[in-house]
């Protein structure tokens, strides 16, 4: 029997490298690419008849309709130029997850250095808006109103500190929430054979756990889009 | 004793702190409960604070589990 | 096609209706706090870490960093609580 922690294990589907770098083509792309095509499947097919519009239409324009409530709640009126962003994170995310929940197939999410490379990502553009947006005033960012002054030193390091943290904490979240959920679905699962007669039980256990790790696939994707739209206010508003 | 044998004793040893997490979040949510339950209007004051012991709670665990990662690949 | 154009124009002129004040909103404060608090005392004790090594003070940085990182974490299961109070 695998160990539970197979299923992170990364494949070689076909070796492929050009002038001589190894870029082989491994499962973890594979469901990259599937979840991508998804998402452009649901940006192509919106948007495309006003009278008679089909299921992945209607299904494009609700996930289309959460995400502006989100961020015009989060960031206001000033945010509507962030919806692409944070859609295409959130329904990579969350196709991702969603991949990873059928039997065989591969979480490319429960790999750190995929979510860390995402809020990376998050993290330079959050930086970038900031520094074009405000200047150099950008760094009263790190210094709270209010503050008494000569305790500004401390409190810049902290607030340096924090800001830092925010791609770690971000890329840490998911990736720890999908790793541990598939591995405890793998465990649970083991038991099933290991307990004979008595593994009914865990057959229901593990039924409602696959319904409950359908519902953190949707929440993490859900946190993910919400913290990248507050840390984009909190740049775009300076306190 | 082989280092990586050792290795792999230490993280699972330091993963124990997971039992006083498990009793302390169930504690939470039972006090919550309880809580509701004798004051259903109490419910969103109570809410946030209990939210913010569960966090704290769960801190402890992350901790733990730090401390394990760093025993296991160091 | 041009009752749809009559209705665009009109809804363009209404004006935006009121969300609530951003800063008030809850947005699932419980699952991020944990997190926060773990990930800014490791970037603490990272770039104490680091500090030591390059410039060979070994122990003292990474204390500071320590203390430092957590009385960031601490800050911000602060500001979290206090936004969870005002909404």
């Amino acid at each position: 029997m695998h160990s539970p922690l197979h299923q992170f294990e990364i494949e070689k589907i076909f070796n492929f490298s050009i002038a001589g770098v190894d870029l082989p083509f491994t499962n973890s792309a594979l469901y990259m690419l599937l979840s991508v095509l998804a998402v452009a499947l649901l940006v192509f097919s919106s948007g495309r008849s006003i009278e008679k519009p089909g299921v992945i239409q209607v299904f494009a324009e609700k996930i289309f309709g959460f995400i502006q409530s989100l961020v015009e709640e989060n960031i206001g009126q000033t945010g509507q130029k962030y919806i692409p962003l944070v859609f295409s994170l959130f329904t990579f995310i969350l196709f991702g997850n969603l991949f990873g929940m059928i039997p065989y197939a591969y979480t490319f999410t429960s790999q750190i250095i995929l979510t860390f490379a995402l809020a990376l990502v998050v993290f330079v553009l959050i930086t970038l808006i900031g520094f074009i947006k405000h200047g150099f005033h950008f760094f009263s960012y790190f210094l709270p109103p209010g503050a008494p002054i000569f305790m500004a030193p401390l409190l810049i390091v902290i607030e340096i500190i924090s800001f830092l943290s925010r791609p770690i904490s971000l890329s840490i979240r998911l990736f720890a929430n999908m790793m541990a959920g598939h591995t405890m679905l793998k465990v649970f699962s083991m038991f099933t054979i290991s307990l004979g007669v008595f593994g009914f039980s865990t057959i229901i256990a593990t039924s409602v756990l696959i319904g409950f790790e359908f519902m953190i696939a949707f929440l993490q994707a859900y946190v993910f889009s919400v913290l990248t739209c507050l840390y984009l206010r909190d740049v775009i508003e300076l306190h | 004793m082989d280092i990586g044998a050792a290795k792999m004793i230490g993280a699972g040893l330091a993963v124990v702190a997971l039992l006083g997490v498990g009793i302390g979040i169930g504690n939470i949510f039972a006090t919550l409960i309880s809580a509701i339950a004798r004051n259903p209007e109490a419910k969103k004051d109570v809410f946030g604070v209990a939210m913010l012991g569960f966090a704290l709670t769960e801190a402890v665990a992350l901790f733990a589990l730090l401390i394990s990662f760093l025993i296991l690949f160091n | 096609m041009s009752d749809l154009k009559q209705r665009i124009k009109v809804a363009q002129q209404k004006p935006n209706k009121v969300k609530n004040d951003p800063k008030t909103q809850p947005s699932f404060g419980f699952l991020r706090i944990s997190i926060d608090l773990v990930s800014s005392m490791a970037v603490g004790i990272g770039i104490g870490f680091f500090i030591d090594e390059y410039f060979d003070t070994k122990p003292i940085a990474m204390i500071v960093g320590f203390f430092l990182g957590s009385i960031s974490g601490f800050l911000s299961i602060y500001r979290l609580n206090q936004q969870m109070k005002k909404s």
